[in-house]
Formats: structure tokens, sequence, C-alpha cells
């Protein structure tokens, strides 16, 4: 099921706040101001701070679960 | 201590406490209308109930643990469900009518920041409301500590978790700036089958009581299930248990 409509428009960023762009083909949310990507997965979009990653860097592999500190 | 569980182990453990209490807790909220939020929807007791009064394209719904958002869509079609924190809700300012949480303050590990974010997402004059089991009030698990104190004096009990009692639910309603402050009691009375149908869940190692019974050698767990057999009279039909939730609800 895609992320239905209405409820897209009130989904805002657990930190800033701010708008968030739907990338579903990625299946990705991403927040430009904190520049922070959240990940949709089995269509349930996971907005947690700890799980999002940072705009830019790529999406970390199946096993790569908590060792992608810098 | 986790919650991180299968959603129908939770639910034969306290999950079976949410059909009666969450219409009653949303009675007490007083909620007329959609949008409503939900956090820390478990598998979907309070969502489910929601959803009937205002639709399911009204309700959205988070938690922390991926199982049990996983059951909260499977039990609620059409909601909104997803994964986030109390303490950081994925929600602009004022989109909700109300934000209710049941049964999850007591585990939060910044309460005051989920109580300022329940009252952030709510539109000026929309409810926040929370409930919790009262310290002395909830048998399934008052129980099973008097039991766990009889072999060991210092097992820790839920009574001293926070929030439990209402002046701390009632402080931190005021301290988030809640407006017409107001509290209720739910009192609930849950039917077990047998006494294996009571004892069963506290195996899963659920909550602080479940952890606590797992940790412990097998002989202990066993004498740990006796006492609390017995503390309850041996049932040998079918018995009831009661259980106190108190609640709290302001105004935005």
């Amino acid at each position: 099921m895609a992320l239905a409509p209405e409820l897209k428009e009130i989904l805002a960023c657990p930190r800033c706040k701010g708008d968030l762009e739907f990338r579903e083909e990625l299946r990705e949310i991403r927040c430009h101001a904190c520049r922070l990507v959240f990940r949709i997965e089995d269509d349930i979009p996971v907005m947690l701070l700890d799980e999002a990653r940072p705009l830019g860097d790529r999406p970390p592999g199946r096993s790569g679960e908590g060792g992608g500190a810098p | 201590m986790t919650f991180a569980v299968a959603a129908d182990a939770y639910d034969r453990y306290i999950g079976r406490y949410s059909r009666e209490l969450a219409p009653r807790f949303l009675d007490f909220a007083g909620v007329q209308a959609g949008p409503v939020l939900d956090v820390g929807c478990g598998p979907g007791g309070l969502t489910a109930v929601m959803a009937q009064r205002f639709g399911a394209v009204k309700v959205a719904a988070v938690d922390l643990s991926e199982s049990f958002v996983a059951a909260c869509r499977t039990r609620v079609p059409g909601a909104y469900v997803r994964l986030a924190s109390a303490e950081a809700l994925p929600f602009a300012d004022g989109t909700f009518e109300a934000a209710l949480s049941q049964l999850v303050l007591t585990f939060v590990k910044e309460p005051d920041r989920m109580a300022a974010e329940l009252r952030r997402v709510v539109r000026p004059g929309g409810v926040a409301a929370a409930c919790t089991f009262q310290a002395e009030g909830f048998a399934l698990v008052r129980t099973f500590w008097e039991a766990a104190r009889r072999f060991d004096p210092n097992a820790p009990d839920d009574a001293r978790l926070p929030f439990r009692r209402m002046p701390e639910l009632v402080a931190l309603w005021e301290r988030a700036g809640l407006r017409d402050v107001t509290t209720g009691h739910i009192d609930l009375e849950e039917r077990y089958a047998d006494f294996d149908d009571l004892w069963a869940p506290f195996a899963f190692g659920i909550g602080p009581a479940g952890g606590y019974l797992v940790a412990q050698r097998e002989e202990r767990r066993a004498a740990i299930r006796e006492a609390y057999r017995e503390l309850l009279g041996a049932p040998t039909a079918p018995f009831s248990l009661p259980a106190r939730v108190i609640a709290v609800r302001g105004r935005v």
C-alpha cells in the first residue's frame, strides 16, 4: 500500500518538524533542512532519528547495521 | 526489560486489557472527531477503536517496535502507522484534534519530551491524554511481585515505576503547559480461563515482571509460579482480576 495522500500532508521531520520529500521509488523520505534520509521498510516509514542516515551517504548494506560510524 | 516481542504474546499478557480499556479511555479523553494520534500504539488496541469511531483514514499511530507496527497495520487497515519515537513525533504542529497514549508513559525515557510532543502536534483547543496502570491497582503484576518477594526481598516492583500515581501524571501534564488538566479512574476486570492462561505470558519475558522471571533459575521460577497460584487461592474455575487505570487529560 502506498502512503495515504491525506497523511502525507501531515508528515513532518521528527527533528525539525519541517516538510519532507517523498521518494517512494527509492523507499526513502528525505528532510533537506536536516539532511536526513528516513527509509521506508515494508511500506512502513521508519521515522526514527537513530535510524536515519545523512543525506548523500550510500544506504548501508544489509549487514552494515550500526557499522556506519564515521 | 523488553517490549520487542511478538504482538500476540503482548496481547495475551497486557493487550487483553486494552479491549475494555481503549473505548473507555477514548470516552474519558472526550474526543469528538479526527484526526487523532495514538502514541505507543502497540498491536493497535486503541488504534482500532479510534478507527471505528473516526474512520481509519483519520487515525495515525506510532510505536518504537517493528513487530507492533506491523501488527497494528494488519489490525487496523487504512490507518497510518509508522515507526517513530514518542519523544520526536514526525508530525507538524497542530496536526491532530487529539493525541492519546495508552499504557505507555511508564516506559518512556524522556516523559517530559513526550508530553511536550503530544501538546505540540495537537491543534489549539484539542486534547492530549494519557493513562497508565495505577501502582497498587494492577492485580496481575502486583500479585507477581508479591509472589517474587517471598523469595527475593529485593525483587523490583512495578509500583516503584514512574507515573503509576495520579499526582505524577497531573504534574507532568501541567509542566507541559496543558490547560484544564483533569483526571479519572478506569476500573477494568479481565477474565482468565484458568491459571495457565494467566501465567503462560509471564514466560515471554515481557515488561519488568516477565523480564525478571525469565532471568531466574528454573526452581525459582517454579516457586514463584506456585506462590502466585496460592495467592490467587489456587483457582480451579475461570476467574477475574481487577486492574485500575489512572488517566489524565488536558487542553492545548
